[in-house]
């Protein structure tokens, strides 16, 4: 069985539960509850392959947790909530995950996710500002699971 | 047996959930001034609040821990945590009363906390990136959901005053609204 590595950061409140949720395929309420530490979730990609997708809280105090699990990770999924107060501090967030992720050659990608609220950036400009390929997602539907599947896989792959 | 309990209580911390910080020790006190545990609290409450808490995977979760020295019990209340050190294991024999103290001290908390809900007749709208961010979280976490003031104000270490003041340039900005009364406190929810 061949595992890969997929962390999962972010914000507080932009959704990275949410969308490992989504790809687990399970209920997903919409409502904030923040994750306290980290979770994990383990996602089939395939008959002899899977991913180990850490969940991380967004909160300041858990940035140590970061530092610690996230080395070793494929791929490094940053989601942003498509704000564009937040689409910046996300901009500082994957400079840091790449000097931290710098031996590892981490692919890194971001989600541009509530593409579904007002005001949402689009995922061209989220991707020109943080200078990483960036996928329009809405996490809250279950409908785009398997789109957030494949993003994943398309992520492994390049690796 | 009661006030015995109380004898073996030597310090109770809350724990609050900031969404910008984290976990932080929001108020403590010592119960037992000379035999109370000597340790750097603010840095034990993030590993309590994470060991009775952590996770969103659900399953079973600690009611106390056995320390060399002492125990610490913890009891849920919202996002908050009260904890209570105790000097021996002999009063975990007794949760629920210890449930109690726990829940008296809480109160005891609030109430030196302030926790009003008066909406200020001014409100002081400088904005800084904190506040933004504030801003932010406050819109992700009132989509499909409805929270009065003062929940909204304990999630982000704010001042009764500084929490009216987000709220009403939400509100004015079109983004909130108010949805009802709980109580003495305005529920507020996405506009």
């Amino acid at each position: 069985m061949n595992t890969s590595k997929c962390a999962i950061l972010g914000s507080p409140a932009v959704g990275k539960t949410t969308l490992l949720r989504l790809l687990e395929g399970k209920d997903i309420t919409g409502q904030y509850i923040p994750t306290q530490g980290f979770d994990r979730g383990a996602i089939k990609m395939g008959r002899n392959a899977s991913a180990v997708c850490w969940d991380f809280g967004g909160q300041q105090a858990f940035y140590d947790f970061w530092k610690q699990y996230i080395l070793g990770s494929d791929v490094i999924v940053v989601v942003t909530d498509s704000t564009p107060v937040n689409v910046l501090q996300t901009k500082q967030l994957i400079e840091w995950a790449k000097r931290l992720t710098e031996d590892d050659d981490a692919n890194i990608i971001a989600i541009a996710n509530k593409q579904d609220l007002p005001g949402a950036m689009a995922p061209e400009r989220v991707s020109d500002v943080l200078g990483i390929p960036a996928y329009p997602m809405t996490a809250t539907d279950p409908a785009n699971q398997e789109k957030m599947y494949q993003i994943l896989k398309n992520s492994l792959k390049r690796k | 047996m009661a006030g015995n309990i109380l004898d073996d209580v030597s310090s109770v911390m809350s724990i609050g959930f900031d969404m910008i910080a984290g976990p932080i020790l929001r108020w403590k006190k010592d119960v037992d001034t000379i035999n109370h545990v000597e340790l750097d609290y603010d840095h034990f409450a993030l590993a309590t609040y994470l060991a009775f808490k952590g996770g969103n995977a659900g399953g079973p979760v600690p009611k106390a821990i056995v320390y060399d020295a002492f125990s610490v019990v913890g009891f849920e209340k919202g996002m908050d945590l009260v904890c209570l050190f105790l000097k021996n294991t002999k009063a975990l024999e007794d949760i629920s009363r210890l449930k109690e103290i726990a829940t008296s001290f809480s109160a005891q908390m609030d109430k030196e906390d302030g926790a009003d809900d008066q909406e200020p007749s001014t409100v002081n709208t400088a904005e800084d990136d904190g506040v933004k961010e504030i801003k932010r979280i406050i819109c992700n976490m009132l989509r499909q959901n409805t929270l009065p003031t003062p929940e909204i104000r304990s999630h982000f270490k704010l001042t009764s005053s500084e929490a009216w003041a987000i709220m009403s340039a939400l509100e004015h900005d079109g983004l909130v609204k108010r949805s009802g009364k709980d109580g003495r406190s305005v529920l507020w929810t996405l506009a």
